[in-house]
């Protein structure tokens, strides 16, 4: 029996303290278990010929030629494997939405460029590359659709036997009298904000090795946020049963969103690994990664909005039309759909409609990316409520925050359909323009202006509240077990990607058992170990997989007390925690620290228990609703276009704050990543369907030096769930890009331009500013 | 996997060494610098070189010093160390202002001025910077070596003097007094390629210009230069109206591409702008105004 002595001091609490990162140590020193680095040298490597045409019929495979190669084992065509799909990719959307079938390997026709056509299993990555080459494949090249305009005309059909491009059209909320509502309003303005495309480029591209492993099962290792998910989905796809695989994702290299997608490659892989019983492995190019892992955003919002001469909202009507690429991907449908519950954003609102279409078109399929459907909304609203107030000529903070719900509002209903936990929106607004410096910039930029400088100054911001946890349906496992040597093991069927999620969840369980961080192991993505999770998305990893292992620990602590009460014959209400342990009140010399009470059960010294342990499965009963305010300030070149970002302020109110420094740490990846949706990245097609943006020299991720000192500031309110936390993941994506857009327009007002659109790259700046200057003169 | 064709490798331990391989190999080799372009090139199966030739080894090619009454650079000095040279900084402030928006640290360890001068891309800065300053090229054969003047050595895109079995070995800029220069690049992203740049050079003789260079990258420019351009503004007065007419007519004489990059009227645009801003603050340095 290990024996820890009660040391009597008080201790310091975990939650709060700026932990470092459990994560780091095997990241930084080489011992790395990204997918990449688990190949064995006996793996095959799955190389896969892709469509190189947007729109096309095959009319033949020739595999012969890579046949005909020593370090060729297997090669196949769509056609040669149509058999073994049991049933296309699992997709949700609105009832009467079109679901057409996608395919691991396409067999007649071609619907994107990178769409699988062709696979090789070879016996090195080098020589799968080489061996696509003699693939021979005969298009019959049909015309590309690579754009929502041109899919809405109808001409040319994305899916024939369809009849149409439109995937859906979905009629939403109604709420209010919007007739009445721009009838009383002084401006009613229609505008669109069009989003643009991006990608969520993860450091680590998409990655998958697998293996057939001991027992007859498969070992499945890939670079996912959903490893369940990708279980089920492997087991759909193939017919199989969910236990004949073992999916395991470790120290996932970013995700993103679009790494809650079961792919072509997780596929192709098992099947073949199963069809030749030895490992296969797929590591995409960054170039493949580009083409082929799902887009995001690209949504287009039609906007009309009323307000009255005192700064009231009045009436907001939208119609929100989406690219869904090529096939109608699992979530696809839901970003569009979440704008319903969403759009009206942090306001109060007289009125409010909602329509949604989705198309197809000759792309790549879209799905969830870091916000999924919540920035599209915020940005077109944010957009808006600018747009408005510089018509009606009144400061866009003072509209803002005349339309606010007050502190005592809450629990607040909003017209979307949601009831807001808690919040204080004006002082997330105050915060941010103190932070910045409001009326100073106003006064720099009115002095620019009156010198005919040609450096311009904007200044802008965006109010959001956010909506996080995902809700009801969405519960997540956590179990908890303690062994007599005193370590602690906490299971979770969540799926980090980098986020330091293991630390958080360590701080919370150190904290109610009062150990120390290093008695505790954390583990994640193994279906074998962990019975079932729904991953890590929606900003849900505290508040609900968090929530999840509090209760499996409180859980774990009823369990001990029991025990601990029949050891020391005491009363279990006599028994508190301290120490790693369970005392009783007032008597310190009967400490029995959690290892000892462990080993007692283990023992068999307390009856009807089973090891010192337990499962908590939480389910939220509603979301949680971050909210903040952004603000920026650009100095723009007005000579070359170039946007130089003085200054960016983030006030996030994410909740009660496990991890300050993690916090801040997704506050400044999702600022990051929302600034570059701003100014540098965008998906290009050309009109052939081609992706102009398939390298990293053309599709501009920004690095540090492009990005201003971030100055990140929380507020704190209380999320509706024990831990008190609310979500911080996607509120960068959220707040940034609206920001970033209104300082860009505020800036460049004076020469009549009203928008300009996402990236605001120097030539976009400058084209806005030349016709704007062109409309302005008549 | 981003993988290139098979291909053989040699590593050349001297200059003769390398001219020797070059002309065994034939014209399926590649002598590889850097590799900053050669690679990506290479992986993208854009370039299939049968045998890469590697001077990294060779000596004497890393050189930044006084020959002279001229600047000598080895061909195989890498961008961060003409960054880092205050030799180069003292007379030619340009070099300065260029690197600091070539690429990125990483791209800067590896990538030398004779490869960049080279590949000969036509967003090429250093190419831009060396046509605004003028001077001369040395390449080496088996032959001996010959001098190649700045302004004849490139060719056209991606095409320079350099013959098969040749080798850049120096580029040579002459020291003059009473000048100053400067570069002003617009890019996408810090470290991308220029969407449009120029570099301009100025030699004063009091408030009058004596000499003049311009170089643009990225536009279009035959030789990386607009001849007129610099011919408008020798003997005027060095005034921003000068700049201007100079300016006008690097923006009337370039011819840019749409490309990703942006289109031509831009481009275009910016040649102008970048050109008065190039000039205007060469001036300034060559006055002492500005460092
Ligand atoms: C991400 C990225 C960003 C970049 N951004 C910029 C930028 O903003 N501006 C810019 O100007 N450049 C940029 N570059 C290019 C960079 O400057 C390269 O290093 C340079 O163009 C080539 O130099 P190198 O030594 O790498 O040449 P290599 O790639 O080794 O060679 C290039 C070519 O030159 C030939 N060659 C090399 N040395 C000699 C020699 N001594 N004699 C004869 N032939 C020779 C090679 O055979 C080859 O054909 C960028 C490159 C990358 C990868």
């Amino acid at each position: 029996m290990v024996m820890t002595g009660p040391s009597g001091g008080g201790r310091t609490a975990h939650i709060g303290r700026a932990a470092h990162r459990a994560e780091d140590a095997h990241l930084v020193t080489g011992h790395s278990r990204a997918v990449g680095n688990l190949v064995s040298a006996a793996s095959l490597h799955l190389g896969v010929l892709r469509s190189p045409m947007a729109h096309a019929t095959i009319d033949g495979v020739d595999l012969s030629g890579a046949l005909a190669l020593p370090e060729v084992v297997a090669a196949f065509s769509g056609a040669d494997l149509a058999s073994t799909w049991v049933q296309p990719l699992p997709v949700s959307g609105p009832d009467d939405a079109h679901r057409p079938p996608q395919w691991p390997v396409a067999a007649d026709r071609v619907r994107f460029v990178g769409e699988p056509v062709a696979v090789v299993a070879a016996t090195s990555a080098a020589a799968a590359v080489d061996a696509l080459e003699h693939i021979d494949v005969d298009y019959g090249p049909l015309p590309a659709v690579p754009s929502v305009d041109q899919a809405l005309e109808d001409r040319d059909l994305v899916h024939e036997d369809l009849g149409t491009n439109v995937v859906f059209r979905f009629q939403g909320q109604r709420s209010g009298d919007l007739d009445a509502a721009f009838d009383t309003s002084n401006v009613v303005l229609s505008r669109r904000y069009q989003q643009s495309r991006v990608m969520g480029v993860a450091l680590e591209p998409r990655t998958v090795v697998a293996e057939p492993g001991s027992g007859g099962q498969l070992v499945i290792r890939t670079s996912t946020q959903v490893p369940h998910r990708i279980r089920s989905h492997v087991a759909l796809m193939l017919g199989r049963d969910e236990s004949s695989f073992d999916v395991i994702a470790m120290d996932v290299g970013g995700g993103f969103g679009p790494k809650l997608d079961c792919y072509a490659e997780e596929i192709l892989c098992t099947e073949l690994a199963l069809r030749l019983e030895r490992p296969v492995t797929f590591v995409a190019t960054r170039t493949e990664d580009l083409q082929t892992t799902s887009h995001g955003r690209g949504l287009r919002y039609d906007i009309t909005i009323g307000g009255r001469t005192d700064g009231t909202l009045t009436g907001l009507q939208v119609q929100v039309t989406g690219d869904c690429g090529a096939y109608l991907s699992r979530v696809g449908a839901n970003i569009l759909l979440n704008g319903n519950a969403v759009t009206p954003g942090c306001y109060r609102w007289e009125a409010y409609g909602f329509d949604a279409t989705g198309v197809f078109t000759t792309t790549v399929p879209t799905a969830a990316y870091r916000g999924a459907g919540r920035p599209e909304a915020a940005y077109a609203v944010e957009r808006a409520i600018n747009d408005l107030a510089h018509a009606l000529g009144l400061d866009p903070a003072d509209v803002r925050r005349r339309n606010f719900p007050a502190p005592d509002e809450f629990p607040f209903a909003s017209i979307g359909g949601m009831t807001f936990d808690s919040g204080d929106y004006a002082s997330g607004l105050d915060t941010a323009l103190d932070a910045v410096d409001y009326p100073t910039w106003r006064e720099a930029q009115a002095a620019r202006l009156a010198a005919g400088d040609h450096r311009r100054l904007g200044i802008g911001m965006a109010s959001y509240v956010d909506r996080c946890g995902t809700g009801p349906g969405m519960s997540e496992f956590g179990a908890v077990h303690i062994d007599p040597s005193g370590q602690v093991r906490v299971t979770s069927g969540l799926g980090p990607t980098g986020q330091g999620t293991g630390t958080t969840l360590a701080q919370i369980v150190a904290d109610r058992l009062q150990v120390d961080m290093d008695a505790i192991e954390v583990v994640f993505g193994d279906t074998t170990r962990i019975p079932r999770g729904k991953g890590t998305f929606g900003s849900r990893s505290v508040s609900v997989g968090g929530v999840a292992v509090a209760g499996a620990v409180d859980r774990v602590i009823a369990a001990a007390r029991r025990a601990a009460a029949m050891l020391l014959e005491a009363n279990e209400e006599d028994l508190d925690v301290a120490d790693g342990g369970l005392v009783v009140r007032g008597d310190p010399g009967t400490h029995l620290s959690f290892a000892d009470i462990a080993a007692a059960v283990e023992n068999r010294e307390v009856d009807d228990m089973d090891g010192l342990q337990a499962v908590h499965d939480h389910e939220p009963d509603g979301f949680t609703f971050p909210f903040g305010t952004h603000a920026a300030v650009v100095e723009i070149d007005t000579e070359t276009g170039r946007v130089d970002l003085l200054r960016f302020v983030a006030v996030d109110d994410s909740g009660v704050i496990i991890n300050p420094a993690l916090l801040q740490g997704q506050v400044h990846g999702g600022v990051a990543q929302g600034i570059a949706q701003a100014l540098y990245e965008g998906v290009v097609h050309d009109d052939n369907g081609n992706l102009l943006t398939s390298s990293l020299i053309d599709y501009l991720v920004p690095t540090a030096p492009d990005l201003p000192h971030l100055e990140t500031l929380t507020t704190t309110s209380h999320g509706d769930n024990p831990l008190g936390t609310k979500g911080v993941g996607e509120s960068g994506t959220i707040g940034a890009p609206p920001a970033v857009v209104n300082a860009v327009v505020d800036a460049l007002r004076g020469f009549g331009v009203q928008d300009v659109q996402m990236p605001c790259s120097p030539q976009r700046v400058w084209q806005a500013i030349r016709d704007g200057q062109q409309a302005t003169r008549g | 996997m981003q993988v290139p064709e098979t291909f053989d490798y040699e590593r050349a331990s001297n200059i003769d060494d390398a001219i020797a391989l070059l002309e065994r190999h034939g014209d399926e080799a590649r002598l590889i610098a850097g590799g900053h372009s050669l690679l990506p090139m290479m992986k993208l199966r854009l370039a299939f070189p049968e045998v890469l030739i590697d001077i990294n080894d060779v000596p004497d090619l890393d050189h930044i010093r006084i020959d002279g009454d001229e600047i000598a650079i080895g061909a195989m000095v890498r961008h961060a160390a003409i960054l880092d040279s205050a030799l180069l900084a003292e007379h030619y402030p340009i070099f300065r202002d260029a690197e600091r928006v070539i690429a990125d640290p990483l791209v800067r360890n590896r990538g030398t001025i004779g490869g960049s001068f080279c590949q000969a891309d036509p967003a090429e800065d250093l190419s831009a910077v060396g046509a605004a300053l003028g001077g001369s090229v040395v390449v080496r054969s088996s032959s001996g070596s010959r001098t190649v003047p700045m302004r004849e050595f490139h060719e056209g895109p991606y095409e320079t003097k350099v013959g098969d079995a040749e080798i850049l070995t120096e580029v040579r800029f002459p020291i003059r007094n009473a000048t100053g220069s400067a570069y002003e690049k617009v890019e996408r992203r810090v470290g991308d390629w220029a969407v449009a740049a120029a570099g301009a050079f100025v030699q004063l003789d009091g408030d009058m210009i004596a000499d003049a260079g311009i170089g643009l990258a990225a536009v279009g420019a035959d030789h990386f230069i607009v001849p007129d351009a610099e011919a408008a503004l020798r003997g005027k007065p060095a005034i921003r109206e000068s700049f201007e007419e100079a300016a006008q007519l690097c923006h009337d004489q370039c011819s840019p591409v749409t490309d990703q990059r942006g289109p031509e009227d831009y481009k275009r645009h910016l040649a102008r702008e970048l050109v008065l801003r190039a000039l205007t603050r060469a001036t300034a340095r060559a006055r002492g105004e500005e460092s």
